[in-house]
């Protein structure tokens, strides 16, 4: 009889498992909190390990650095996964733990980032499209945001990779909505003019 | 559909870097597991503890004394 009651647990935990794979992740990290089971977690890891990966090859610029900085943001994401209020999605919390580490990690090298510089206003000078932006050719693309400032190359890479709102980069950022929309105004500004030097010729 | 380069240049670097080493998924296995076994030391210990170091700075024990069957009561 006991054999019979494990195998059914087994059978049904398996199906149960199989059926997580297909989950939100808002749903999977519920499941995480009720049961604690590491599978639930390990599919999380599965969805977004690479993406964390890349985003801190690309800001870090140091491979192995950007490994422990993986293995120490999916800790943190761990040890606070009771915090994730599902107020936002899970995808837009994980991205910004992992820009806050680094962010904290590039400022133990560079003191500057995001420092509390006065913004200059802008006002009177033409809005730069998003779409610009979004259609500029990939190499193009690359070879600008690689000769922008990694501040304002991160706000590029928060607004039109991960799709965060003002809210969301302001949080990261602790700055203001008016403040942060200027930022990522003046980072676009940035972006035009690193490719107007570059491309305008060619163009 | 709208074009957006941003999220090409993602896939392009995802493409180009892979799954990073799973060394990386074994430390947060490792860790994992590390903080559950403290955790389940805490609970099982520390009150226990609270109690032995109460005791040992108070001296005082809520119990009531012990009366053995040949002891008088009114001593």
């Amino acid at each position: 009889m006991w054999l019979i009651v494990k195998f059914l647990e087994a059978l049904f935990g398996k199906f149960t498992r199989k059926d997580s794979h297909a989950l939100a992740d808002e749903a999977l990290v519920a499941q995480y909190l009720n049961t604690q089971d590491d599978f639930l977690f390990s599919i999380l890891y599965n969805r977004y390990s690479s993406k964390i990966y890349a985003k801190c090859v690309s800001m870090l610029k140091n491979m192995e650095v950007a490994q422990d900085s993986t293995h120490d943001i999916f800790i943190k994401v761990l040890t606070n996964i009771s915090k994730f209020n599902q107020e936002s999605k899970f995808s837009t919390w994980l991205f910004s733990i992992t820009y806050n580490h680094c962010i904290d990690q590039i400022r133990k090298n560079k003191k500057n980032l995001f420092a509390n510089v006065e913004v200059e206003k802008l006002d009177q000078e033409e809005e730069i499209s998003d779409v610009f932006l979004m259609e500029t050719n990939l190499l193009r693309l690359k070879h600008v945001l690689t000769k922008m400032d990694e501040d304002e190359k991160t706000l590029l890479l928060m607004k039109y990779q991960d799709d965060m709102s003002i809210k969301e980069i302001g949080d990261i950022l602790g700055k203001e909505e008016s403040a942060t929309k200027m930022r990522i105004k003046r980072a676009k500004h940035r972006f035009k003019i690193i490719y107007d030097e570059i491309y305008k010729k060619e163009d | 559909m709208e074009i957006n380069n941003f999220k090409e240049l993602e896939r392009q670097e995802i493409a180009e870097l892979g799954k990073p080493p799973e060394t990386i998924r074994q430390k947060i296995a490792h860790n994992i597991g590390l903080f559950r076994f403290i955790g389940d030391l805490v609970e099982l210990y520390l009150p226990n503890a609270g109690k032995s170091i109460i005791g040992m700075t108070t001296g005082e024990s809520k119990k009531d004394p012990v009366k053995y069957p040949n002891q008088d009561s009114n001593i």
